[in-house]
């Protein structure tokens, strides 16, 4: 267990007083304070240490006691002990499913704090480390592959032991959240059920590149094709497809297939389009016969 | 369905926080309150940013006046944020030819 030098987390000196405590932990906890730094981890992490420092220094009888014992706090052995057991434990009940990445973390005091000072106090000045009226609000990820969102799936998930049929939508973007109402923690004084929040990674596991619900895609087509015209066939995500070339295409012709791209999220039966763009491959290598052609051709000015 | 409302007065008192305080933030249309028979409430999907500005208000001090700047800025910037993803999404592709 490491120990925690809440002077420096403060950005203080030893011998700071109440009031400079007091400024300093105003001044970090403007910054990190997590209702002004949305979705960054980070600075709800630093927001926890600033509270549990000044949690500590500006409590005399903590501070005390801290400055006393700190640095070799004598039960920080058996706390440790203590504290991988309960580990071991929650591991034989694992939640969650595959690829998902579950739940949240609800230690919101260290563990240096815990041994040195019990449990949790409950006298934050930050109202968010507990819910005082409605749950605290959940956060997961789950990573699928663009593949899986072809369609509208249904999917069973385990979040803090409770099972979540939950529907994903045909055309979910990459980084994008869905709130799943009341599947968060739950309220206290009457108050309602926090919100389960899931950020869905989708992997481009084809070779098709995205913007929306629209695909991308750039196809080799052979010059004399690009010249005289004739006929491709083409992957699509639904199969394949024959595509004609027109005569005299110009290298970099952009060709649009609608309703070919991705559902639209939340749109049903609508389709978002392919784009092909055509790159005509100047050929390598040619035979004596085919350079004699060329040359034959060079000689019309062509 | 009708939206699960939120009375007031289990709100404030749960926080501890003056029912004047949540009527400014309507009167400064941060946020939105509904009235049913002369009774204020709050509206389900409006209660996480209630409590994000009682928080911003008891954690920082921030006045009203402060959290009506503090709401714009943060709604600028959920706005650019998803900017910032479709034009990510935009590049990727670019990247790609």
């Amino acid at each position: 267990m490491e120990f925690i030098d809440y002077y420096k987390v403060l950005g203080i000196s030893k011998n700071a007083t109440e009031g400079d405590i007091k400024k300093a932990y105003r001044k970090l906890a403007r910054k990190h304070h997590p209702d002004l730094n949305p979705d960054n981890e980070e600075a709800e992490k630093n927001f926890k240490k600033i509270n549990e420092a000044n949690e500590v220094l500006s409590n005399k009888e903590k501070r005390k006691k801290y400055d006393q014992y700190g640095k070799d706090w004598q039960h920080a052995d058996e706390f440790e002990k203590q504290k991988q057991q309960q580990r071991q434990h929650s591991r034989q009940n694992p939640g969650g499913a595959g690829g998902f990445n579950g739940g949240q973390s609800n230690e919101d005091f260290s563990d240096f704090f815990e041994s040195m000072f019990g449990g949790q106090q409950g006298n934050f000045n930050s109202s968010r480390q507990n819910a005082r009226f409605r749950g605290q609000d959940y956060n997961a990820s789950l990573t699928l592959n663009l593949t899986d969102t072809l369609t509208t799936e249904k999917q069973t998930l385990t979040v803090n032991n409770k099972k979540i049929r939950i529907t994903i939508p045909a055309g979910i973007e990459d980084e994008q959240t869905i709130k799943i109402a009341g599947y968060g923690g739950p309220g206290v004084n009457n108050g309602p059920a926090g919100n389960l929040f899931i950020k869905f990674m989708v992997q481009n596991n084809t070779e098709f590149t995205r913007e929306g619900a629209n695909l991308y895609k750039t196809i080799e087509v052979p010059l004399t094709k690009a010249i005289l015209g004739g006929d491709i066939t083409i992957d699509t995500l639904t199969g394949k497809v024959k595509l004609k070339v027109k005569p005299e295409t110009q290298n970099g012709t952009k060709v649009k297939l609608s309703g070919k791209g991705l559902p639209k999220y939340k749109k049903e039966n609508q389709f978002g389009d392919l784009y092909i763009t055509y790159q005509v491959k100047i050929p390598t290598n040619l035979t004596k016969e085919q350079k004699e052609l060329f040359e034959a051709l060079a000689a019309t000015n062509l | 369905m009708d939206t699960q409302l939120i009375h007031l007065n289990d709100f404030c008192t749960s926080y501890e926080i003056e029912i004047t305080f949540i009527t400014e933030l309507y009167n400064y249309d941060i946020i939105e309150l509904k009235s049913v028979d002369d009774h204020q409430f709050i509206p389900l999907e409006e209660l996480p940013k209630v409590e994000k500005m009682v928080r911003l208000h008891q954690d920082l001090n921030i006045n009203i006046e402060g959290l009506e700047a503090v709401h714009q800025l943060l709604e600028r910037n959920s706005a650019m944020q998803e900017e910032l993803r479709l034009l990510k999404q935009k590049l990727n592709r670019l990247d790609a030819i």
